[in-house]
């Protein structure tokens, strides 16, 4: 088993991210670029609507699995992205996928209400 | 010293419709007025977008009736101030340079010599962080922030730029200084960028459309 068209695993590993506490949101990976180009696939009705969130890129070291995510309080960011990167970390090792690498950004952080 | 602030957008008013992914600063706003319901995928999938979406909110509690005013393109009695918060939240969408935190056990970013750190935090949900200190400030809002300093770089000292508006009358030195408080509290929580100091400057002084009748 590979990150390599494997849809599921990508899947499983979104929603181990979703699960993981303090994780308000998984973005779609790829940033600016990728969402535009996604906006402009919906726009003429092409978006794949099952593409899995986490993206799956390559680097010299080998595949990686890329992912973004939004944090809620009380959350800390860092602390939450430790854990997601640990818990996608864990997984990957479990599917025997060893030499992957996991990316996790934080792009939002929801505030608690004052 | 670096800014991505250095270079303004075509316009020079600030980001372009594609830092919010193809939305518009009325799109979200409706979408406020509709209780973020039905969800719109698309917006909700955004960062851009939910950080926008977050600082609407507060200032929505502030001067809802100024909002409104703007945003359909009237005139408010006190327009200016109101536009900088609005061009504000809209740059501070951006979600900017990437910057490393440390993994747990190193305490040191793994991301020396790499170019994409394993785990890292954008400039713009820094900015978002920021920003929602104005929360902790009665009456302050946030216009712009700006982190200057080579945040992708781990530890290297960064100084935050925040230009802020006060309601009139308010004591500004006390005020100014709860805030500085906040923020590097926060920051100190979420983020590993090393705050070599805060500079906020009052922009504006606003005054909410239910203090005019009380003016003198």
């Amino acid at each position: 088993m590979s990150l390599d068209g494997d849809r599921a695993l990508l899947a499983e590993l979104e929603a181990a991210a979703r699960a993981t506490p303090g994780v308000s949101a998984v973005f779609p990976s790829g940033r600016r670029a990728g969402r535009l180009i996604g906006a402009g696939s919906r726009l003429l009705g092409v978006r794949d609507a099952e593409a899995p969130v986490v993206a799956r890129t390559r680097s010299p070291a080998g595949a990686r699995a890329e992912l973004e995510i939004g944090v809620a309080e009380p959350a800390s960011a860092m602390d939450c992205a430790r854990r997601v990167h640990a818990v996608l970390e864990d997984r990957l090792i479990r599917h025997g996928i060893g030499a992957a690498a996991v990316r996790v950004t934080v792009v939002q952080v929801e505030a608690r209400d004052a | 010293m670096t800014s991505e602030y250095d270079t303004p957008g075509p316009s020079g008013t600030g980001p372009q419709p594609d830092e919010l992914d193809g939305h518009t600063l009325d799109e979200l706003a409706d979408y406020l007025d509709r209780g973020r319901d039905p969800v719109d995928p698309s917006i909700e999938s955004s960062p851009g977008c939910r950080l926008t979406l977050d600082a609407l909110e507060r200032l929505r509690a502030l001067v809802p009736e100024l909002i409104e005013d703007d945003l359909r393109g009237e005139p408010a009695t006190d327009e200016s101030w109101v536009e900088r918060i609005l061009a504000g939240i809209q740059l501070d969408a951006r979600a900017g340079r990437s910057i490393p935190i440390p993994a747990a056990s190193s305490g040191s970013a793994d991301s020396v010599g790499c170019v994409e750190p394993a785990l890292a935090i954008t400039e713009g949900a820094v900015r978002g962080i920021v920003r929602a200190a104005e929360a902790a400030v009665p009456g302050v809002l946030v216009g712009r922030c700006r982190l200057d300093g080579e945040v992708t770089e781990p530890g290297a000292p960064i100084r935050i730029d925040v230009e802020i508006s006060v309601p009139y009358g308010a004591p500004m030195v006390p005020l100014a200084a709860r805030l500085r408080s906040e923020i590097r509290a926060r920051l100190r929580f979420h983020t590993p960028v090393n705050v070599a100091g805060i500079d906020i400057t009052v922009h504006d002084v606003s005054r909410p459309s239910s203090s005019r009748g009380d003016e003198r």
